[in-house]
């Protein structure tokens, strides 16, 4: 908690891509680095668990996964980011780095745009070229749970359709999409610029050496992650760097319309706008407090998990939840 | 009559002894018991002797005799030991706790001890015999001459010290009876551990009392400390001023209990801060479950889409009797938030537009939560008990009788 706040920039970055305009205050960035830097701990430590579980010193993707299998909105946008990486490896690979038309970019555009799209806006893949989208296979999932192979849901005309979660993981992946597509509609060239810039920021591209130090993974974990933990590290804290932001500006929303509302309740209305006013309320930016209670609303227990615990005292354990 | 009779018990006793000194069952060498029996029957015939002089009194028996003077005997056997000192207290000490057998210690004071010194090492282990037979030595260090090795500080016969202090304490134990004096001496370190738990009472007394802690270091200043201790209960609790405390407040309490338990070395600079953080989240966590469970709360995602997402919709409570009470009167049972918290929570937990005459949350809405939730404050404490005991309710609520349909 001492240290000094080494991912200002990119942590402001992510907010302006998230949603707020104003430049945050250095307090800020610094109550939001300390919780991701708590979040990759605890994920860390729960992931090196579940390898333990299985058998395994060494945290496999599927670990990681497993820590965010309820959110399946993410998942399905990080398989998405896993497979954008192996499409970039094998195509390195073969091509040499010829870079051809971006065909592919249109075709998942809908679905990588909301992941940082550290692939930047030059993707060789050529057309002609026959690429492996290797999904990863969730072991949980319920197609894993047979002997023998279950054909995708996809391919089987005569199936229901994507079932409830799916719509809803997608629901929550457009409505992602359309947010940011209103923010940059009124966009000129060189905002729009600078605007796709930040939506590259990442804690851990080009820079995993940091990151391990910053994180302290050494620490925490017996085996070395190896790059792709890394990268999946990035991506989940620009997620929750995403969803701080959503929340706290919710939260200052809403402390801002209760204080409309008591001040018009004592009826001290502003009548005219003076000319060296104070700043608009448009000016205002997200505080450390309001972050706070961002996270403290993440942190909250579903009603299910104390349920069993009704009209007994005693201590309940929390366990940290992993945005 | 029975002093008699235990009398002559003794003395049989003894001379049974004397017979049968060098026939004991265990095999002792000869020289040991031959000088034993006359300095035995000497020894209880002390005993005996004055027991029968008094045999004539029908009361108690006297006390027995005074105790056998010891110190000049284990000086002059000290002296003629030498330096095999040492060897003997152990070989000594390790046999009469058990470590060593009969034979064992033969064989070892064989060693150490020639002709001489054997008569020295009998009358020393009598009188000490026989001392134990009789009242406790008035002095409690006992003899200090057996603790000491032979190359410490030579044999020395003190008798007082001439301290002022230690005869001034002298004469003021002196002037208690002697029931006090041991009375006093029974005290020991681990007089109150031993037996039955002591009563609430007592362990009640032992907690609220302040403890100060002792110093031993010269460099923090003892008066500091306890003037701290003395600040910090001095400070107003919040149940006294009717608002959270802050940063000062705070400081001055955790010090104070810090130095209480032992930590005299202070607190950092920001632990005032995160206490306050932390319990800020405690209350918001606590009114956020208080509101969850009592508070109707709207869909998130209603028009707009065309499902309900069922993991969202929480079960509600809805209390019936909703006065139009309001939250301060929550104050008085034991929460102490500022009206500022209540109103930003509830605030941010109610985004829907009935905010105007939305019916605010009472004292009944929170004695039915806390029934619901105790391990939401954890453990009910005593407002709560109070606060549950003051709702009003009518028996037929608890069991409603089922309607007769004719």
């Amino acid at each position: 908690m001492s240290d000094k706040c080494r991912y200002k920039p990119e942590i402001q970055q992510m907010m302006f891509v998230s949603g707020e305009t104003n430049d945050p205050p250095t307090e800020t960035t610094a109550v939001i680095e300390d919780i991701v830097r708590s979040q990759v701990v605890e994920m860390l430590l729960q992931a090196t668990a579940q390898a333990a579980r299985r058998g395994s010193r060494s945290i496999a993707i599927e670990d990681l996964i497993f820590l965010i299998r309820h959110d399946r909105a993410k998942v399905n946008r990080l398989r998405t980011y896993l497979s954008w990486k192996d499409v970039r490896k094998n195509a390195k690979d073969q091509e040499g780095g010829a870079v051809e038309g971006a065909d592919l970019l249109e075709d998942v555009a809908g679905a990588a745009a909301a992941a940082p799209a550290a692939t930047g806006p030059a993707d060789p893949v050529g057309p002609k070229m026959k690429y492996r989208k290797s999904k990863v296979k969730l072991p949980w999932d319920l197609t894993n749970m047979f002997p023998e192979p279950v054909p995708d849901a996809e391919d089987d005309d005569g199936a229901a359709g994507p079932d409830e979660d799916e719509l809803e993981a997608s629901l929550a992946t457009l409505q992602r999409l359309k947010s940011a597509d209103e923010r940059t509609r009124a966009m000129t060239k060189e905002e729009y610029v600078h605007w796709s810039e930040c939506r590259q920021a990442s804690f851990t591209f080009r820079k995993g050496k940091r990151f391990r130090e910053w994180a302290g993974i050494s620490a925490l974990t017996d085996s070395k992650p190896n790059d792709d933990i890394i990268d999946i590290l990035g991506f989940l804290t620009f997620e929750i760097v995403a969803v701080l932001t959503e929340e706290a500006i919710k939260v200052k929303e809403a402390e801002d319309e209760m204080e409309m509302r008591r001040s018009k309740r004592t009826k001290t209305r502003k009548t005219e706008r003076f000319l060296f006013d104070p700043p608009d309320e448009d000016q205002r930016p997200v505080l450390a407090k309001h972050v706070t209670e961002a996270f403290r609303n993440l942190q909250r227990s579903k009603p299910k998990q104390q349920a069993l615990r009704n009209f007994s005292g005693g201590l309940v354990r929390t366990r940290t939840a992993v945005i | 009559m029975l002093a008699q009779a235990a009398s002559r018990t003794s003395t049989q006793s003894a001379a049974s002894h004397a017979v049968n000194g060098s026939a004991s069952t265990r095999a002792s060498p000869q020289p040991l018991k031959k000088t034993a029996s006359p300095m035995m029957q000497s020894a209880l015939s002390g005993g005996p002797a004055a027991q029968t002089t008094t045999a004539n009194t029908p009361s108690k028996p006297q006390r027995p005799a005074r105790r056998i003077e010891m110190e000049q005997l284990m000086n002059d056997f000290r002296r003629a030991l030498g330096t095999n000192w040492t060897h003997y207290r152990e070989i000594i000490t390790t046999f009469l706790t058990g470590h060593l057998t009969r034979i064992e210690l033969e064989r070892e004071l064989s060693v150490i001890l020639d002709k001489s010194m054997v008569r020295m090492h009998n009358q020393f282990l009598l009188a000490s015999l026989a001392n134990a037979l009789r009242d406790p030595p008035p002095s409690t260090n006992g003899l200090p001459a057996w603790n000491m090795r032979s190359k410490d500080a030579p044999l020395r016969i003190s008798k007082n010290s001439g301290d002022p202090v230690v005869a001034k304490l002298k004469s003021e134990i002196m002037g208690f009876t002697p029931r006090e004096r041991r009375r006093i001496k029974a005290i020991t370190r681990d007089a109150g551990m031993k037996g039955p738990m002591p009563s609430t009472i007592v362990l009640t007394k032992q907690a609220r009392s302040v403890k100060f802690p002792s110093v031993k270091d010269k460099e923090k200043s003892k008066t500091n400390i306890t003037q701290e201790i003395t600040q910090s209960y001095q400070a107003p609790l919040a149940t006294e001023s009717f608002e959270l405390p802050d940063a000062d407040n705070m400081r001055t309490r955790i010090l104070g209990i810090a130095y209480e338990h032992g930590l005299l070395d202070g607190i950092a600079n920001d632990v005032p801060d995160i206490m306050l953080a932390g319990l800020e989240y405690h209350l918001r966590d606590f009114l956020q479950q208080l509101l969850d469970r009592v508070r109707p709360k709207k869909h998130k995602k209603m028009s707009d889409t065309t499902f309900v997402s069922l993991a969202n919709a929480s079960a509600q409570f809805i209390t019936n009797a909703s006065t139009k009470e309001t939250v301060n009167s929550t104050a008085e049972n034991g929460v102490k938030s500022g009206a500022a918290v209540v109103n930003g929570v509830k605030a941010k937990r109610q985004r829907s537009q009935q905010y105007e005459d939305d019916n605010v949350i009472t004292a009944e809405d929170m004695a039915l939560a806390l029934e619901l939730a105790p391990h939401s404050i954890v453990e009910p404490s005593g407002p709560m008990y109070r606060l549950w005991d003051v709702m009003l309710r009518d028996e037929i609520d608890d069991f409603p009788t089922p309607s007769v349909q004719q």
